[in-house]
């Protein structure tokens, strides 16, 4: 209802693990070609298709299809921009702070993207690699060949107050980013950059205490914000200061600036003059309008009160579509939802009772009836439109047969009633998911109809998120459904080495020597060197290989993301990274 | 009449500590805290810790439920530090203004790094410890590769050399040894503040006997001490000097104090919830009459059959189904928030909200209203008025209405709370920028003093209620005497 992503997420330093609804993270698509019919805006999916993720035959109605990790929606060809206009979304919680590094929300990040500029755009192109970065204000950046270092070059741009943005500002943002008092809840990104050194207004230097593969990225996830008006306060009264709305106003850096913020009600932000990519934003403005809950913002999108809706449920796919106003994107997200099994508590000890269960649970079923198709039947541990992903690996099938002889060869045979049982005792275990999350307890039905089918009696349990969080860290549970949302560099880390079974995200208390090392070894790997790069994807392959057989997991689905927007806008890209991805670049269609 | 008032009011006071005491609890000990929410893919758990230890969470739920009433009454001074050069210097606020106090630093006689989570589960750190000795350096001893803290700063194993300037001490690392020195520089005879942005006049603070410097006024602006080191900014002319306060605390998640955070919200729930109670009465009573006079004619009927159908309805269907026929077919009214703008903009945003709370309400009060009316048209005294000739229209407005209205004047005390409480439901349906959403908000985000300072709010107004109720009870029957 509220807060869902919030709530539902948990994660780690590499991986998110969303617990829930983190379903609307995206995951988007190269664009092959458009049918420029007017009414149906179909982007045709080739690499998607090309790995089996998407239906090579026509969509459904007014779909903007992705594929992989974006969907977009160009101009039609040979049209000029037309400038004035806005866009109204909708939101579902306020922004916690428009000081980036006092604010944790997922919302708020998007809004302060909006509005505070950073070094580099991450491109949606993981499925393909280490993600690459297009210049934003810097210009051009150099990796020292020790990879200790990087230099980077502004490009000459100004925030909309006229004062130049400056290596200065860099630097200041990284000391806010590492400062112990303003305790930016992220600050962990920083601690690999030893120093930020300016060598003019226009060039400086990140030093870094490793060389890993992720420098850029952990430079580009701070968000520059000026000097010369946050520096106004001191970092130690940072938290306790309640105006950083009127100092985001006096000075932005990004395409947008700050209008109107009507707390509970509406953030407005307004096109800045002084963009160093002018003319754009196209549009004179962007209203996000803050919704209390998810159905009513669903309405307000059929009657034209907002534009742009994200994180529209599979259920409710089908309004969007109908309304002759409105299109839906979709893509592939960086989430994946699974069964997780106890490895360390019988009966779950044995593999080849989670290889019966997999086995016995009708996945394809799940997918279709309650994501409506918009979702992928999972197999691999590393989800398929990630680069390291072994594609090759298919969804177990549903097979009830094959499932009793690998539970027989585990001691588990049907009594006369068509129980199984072992050694005289049933074969029962309790489910657990979180509860308020509709979507994984259909899913816990749908496992316990099947598993009801070959003689396992299985109980749901729901319990509240935080306190089914503690249970899985400290491994009481037999099994449950939860998911992940994944970070764009791949570290299993956190959710598959064994030390990660004490006070991480190995709930499911999965211990392999092998898998470690290749853990430990894969992590490191510098990809960016195309021979390094092949060993890393067999170390991977080999990874995926073991979860496979092993089934720690039942791997359940990859879902889509679902966004409905307004047809009347065009230049529209969705991605997985950002929902607002590149609002800047959008117009209205006359 | 005034002693019951007080020996009310004193009553209210101690339901009002105890249900504090218990919402502390309660929300304390749920399981997670604020920021196991926030918990996230570039969020680690020794990020949290940090972010605990800030706000109270590495110590006891009781520790912290007396921490956080001592500070509801009292606060404590605003004190900025800032160092540099070998000298710490704190403003803080006094009476005439912004006073300044420098000091020389001391080196600390242990010095213990501590391992990150991290480092500590990866790299297999540990604590290391470095003892000052006579001589004034520290021990040398091992160390492991890895993350470490020193005091707030971080620093790497891997790095060659770390300046840990705030404690005036430098710590290095070098072929798997670490070692600190200190590194402090002669205490100079004095010190000059120069004026920086927004300030004007430069200040110069004296070394006294004890080894401090100043204390000396200070204005607000940016200094800086020539010579680099320290940059100290007075964000203002006086800084809060502490005592007595009523501080209900500050929104963990919006960084903001809490009362600051709900005035907007109650406003909007109080507009929301007076139009709604004064539709819900006037309708209310209104049909309520009408039904009584008419009673067991079609309208009669009619009117009570409207008002089960709409008391026996659900609020959030009767919500949704109002904004899909009147916001998406019709296009006649808006489904988000207050609006803004004129005031016509404003009445098409209120209308459905109103009527949802409103009208299902006045469903209620309606048949309260009958049955009140019928129940005096039998008395005597009406009976007498009717005998004497008095015309119907003045029995019923002068003698039946008035006394009818006993029962509805407690319901109306009892519906107070209400205003601040508002329909925690309509107003997520309608994205009423209210005290509800912010109350669920509040819990989902495990921001404790948010909803301490809700659920104070709803007692508040539930003693209140309950006062005014038997007040206007007595005022409007002389028979009812308060003692």
């Amino acid at each position: 209802m509220f807060d869902v992503r919030r709530l539902l997420c948990v994660v780690s330093t590499t991986l998110v693990l969303a617990l829930g609804g983190c379903g609307e993270d995206t995951i988007t698509v190269k664009s092959g070609g458009t049918a420029d019919d007017g009414s149906a805006k179909e982007v045709v999916a080739t690499l998607g298709v090309e790995l089996g993720l998407w239906d090579p035959s026509p969509r459904r109605g007014r779909e903007v299809q992705g594929q992989m990790t974006y969907a977009f929606k160009p101009a039609p060809a040979g049209a000029k921009p037309v400038e004035g206009g806005s866009v109204a979304f909708g939101i579902l919680e306020d922004i916690d702070s428009f000081n980036p590094f006092l604010s944790s929300s997922v919302t708020a990040s998007e809004v302060q993207d909006l509005i505070f500029p950073r070094l580099m755009s991450e491109q949606p192109n993981y499925y393909d690699g280490v993600p690459t970065f297009d210049p934003q204000i810097a210009e051009s950046w150099v990796i020292a060949p020790d990879n200790l270092s990087i230099r980077f070059k502004l490009r000459a741009c100004v925030w909309s107050d006229d004062t130049p943005i400056s290596s200065d500002d860099v630097r200041f943002s990284w000391q806010a980013a590492s400062d112990p008092d303003v305790a930016w809840v992220s600050s962990s990104i920083v601690d690999f950059i030893r120093d930020v050194e300016v060598h003019s207004p226009r060039e400086f230097t990140v030093h870094y205490t490793n060389a890993q593969p992720y420098n850029l990225m952990d430079i580009n996830d701070v968000q520059i914000v000026p000097k010369h008006t946050f520096g106004l306060v001191p970092f130690g009264n940072w938290r306790g200061y309640a105006e950083w709305s009127q100092l985001a106003t006096r000075a932005a850096g990004g395409p947008w600036m700050l209008d109107k913020h009507d707390p509970g009600q509406v953030i407005v932000v307004k096109a800045n003059p002084k963009y160093w990519d002018a003319p754009k934003p196209y549009l004179d403005k962007i209203e996000m309008k803050i919704f209390g809950q998810m159905d009513s913002m669903l309405l307000g999108l059929r009657a034209g009160e907002v534009d742009v809706m994200t994180g529209v449920t599979p259920g409710k796919a089908k309004q969007v579509l109908e309304a002759e106003h409105l299109e839906l994107y979709t893509y592939v997200t960086r989430s994946y939802g699974y069964l997780g099994y106890n490895c360390k508590r019988a009966p779950f000890d044995d593999k080849r009772v989670r290889q019966a269960l997999t086995y016995a649970i009708n996945r394809r079923n799940i997918v279709e009836a309650i994501f409506a198709g918009y979702a992928e039947e999972a197999a691999p541990n590393i989800i398929r439109s990630m680069w390291a992903s072994k594609r090759s690996l298919k969804p177990y099938p549903y097979d009830t047969e094959k499932a009793l002889a690998l539970l027989a060869e585990a001691g588990w045979t049907q009594n006369t009633d068509g129980k199984l049982v072992k050694d005289g005792k049933p074969f029962t275990f309790k489910l657990q998911t979180n509860s308020g999350n509709v979507v994984r307890k259909q899913i816990c039905e749908f496992v316990l109809a099947d598993l009801a089918t070959i003689g396992i009696d299985a109980e749901i349990q729901l319990t509240d998120f935080n306190q089914m969080s503690e249970q899985l860290k400290k491994h009481n549970f037999d099994a449950y459904v939860a998911g992940w949302y994944i970070a764009t560099k791949i570290d299993p880390k956190p959710t598959f080495h064994s030390v990660s079974v004490d006070g991480r995200y190995n709930y499911v208390n999965f211990v392999n020597e092998e898998l470690d090392q290749l853990i430990d070894k894969g992590r490191v790997m510098n990809i960016a060197d195309p021979a390094i790069r092949a060993e890393a994807q067999k170390v991977w392959d080999r990874f995926q290989d073991i979860l496979y057989d092993e089934q720690p997991y039942t791997m359940i689905y990859e879902p889509r993301g679902l966004v409905g927007v307004n047809k009347r806008y065009v230049n529209v890209r969705v991605t997985s990274l950002r929902a607002l991805d590149n609002v800047h670049e959008w117009w209205i269609a006359k | 009449m005034y002693a019951y008032i007080l020996r009310r009011l004193l009553l209210g006071l101690l339901i009002i500590w105890g249900v504090y005491t218990i919402t502390f609890f309660a929300v304390n000990l749920a399981p997670g805290d604020p920021f196991t929410a926030k918990e996230s893919a570039k969020v680690t758990e020794a990020d949290l810790d940090r972010l605990r230890a800030k706000w109270g969470y590495d110590r006891s739920v009781i520790e912290r439920y007396f921490l956080h009433t001592r500070k509801m009454f009292w606060a404590d001074p605003d004190v900025l530090e800032y160092e540099g050069a070998g000298l710490s210097y704190e403003v803080r606020g006094g009476d005439d203004g912004n006073v300044v106090v420098g000091r020389v630093q001391e080196p600390p006689a242990v010095i213990v790094l501590k391992p990150t989570k991290e480092s500590r589960l990866d790299e297999g750190a540990e604590e290391v410890r470095l003892t000052r000795g006579p001589d004034g350096t520290y021990e040398s001893k091992p160390i492991r590769k890895g993350q470490y803290r020193f005091g707030a700063k971080k620093l790497s194993a891997a790095q060659a050399e770390v300046v840990v300037a705030s404690q005036g001490v430098v710590v290095t690392y070098a072929a798997g040894q670490v070692s600190a020195t200190v590194r402090l520089a002669a205490a100079p005879e004095r010190v000059v503040l120069e004026p920086a942005q927004g300030a004007t006049a430069p200040i110069t603070l004296e070394r006294s006997a004890d080894g401090t410097y100043g204390p000396a006024p200070i204005a607000r602006g940016r200094y800086v001490v020539a010579g680099g080191g320290v940059d100290l900014l007075v964000p203002a002319e006086t800084l809060e000097a502490g005592g007595l306060t009523f501080d209900l605390g500050v929104s963990i998640v919006y960084n903001e104090p809490v009362t600051h955070y709900l005035w907007p919200k109650l406003l909007a729930t109080m507009k929301l919830g007076f139009w709604a109670l004064f539709f819900n009465y006037l309708i209310g009573i209104g049909l309520g009459v009408i039904s009584a006079v008419r009673r067991n004619t079609r309208t009669d009927h009619g009117i009570m059959v409207g008002a089960f159908f709409l008391y026996s309805m659900p609020g959030f269907w009767l919500a949704l189904m109002m904004q899909l026929v009147f916001a998406v077919h019709l296009g006649w009214l808006p489904i988000h928030g207050m609006g803004e703008g004129g005031f016509w903009e404003s009445v098409r945003h209120y209308i459905m909200p109103v009527f949802v709370l409103g009208v299902a309400g006045a469903a209620g009060t309606a048949r309260y209203q009958r049955s009140a009316v019928l129940e005096v048209f039998g008395a005597d005294f009406v009976r007498t008025a009717r005998a004497k000739g008095v015309p119907e229209s003045r029995v019923i407005w002068r003698h039946v209405m008035r006394n009818s209205l006993l029962p509805i004047i407690t319901l109306f005390g009892l519906s107070m709370p209400f205003l601040v409480s508002g329909a925690v439901i309509t107003e997520q349906i309608f994205s009423w920028p209210g005290i509800g959403r912010a109350a669920i908000a509040a819990i989902s985000g495990r921001d404790v003093f948010v909803v301490t300072a809700v659920t104070l709010l709803a007692t508040v107004m539930v003693v209140i209620g309950n006062l005014i109720a038997d007040i206007l009870y007595a005022v409007a029957d002389p028979r009812v005497r308060l003692r």
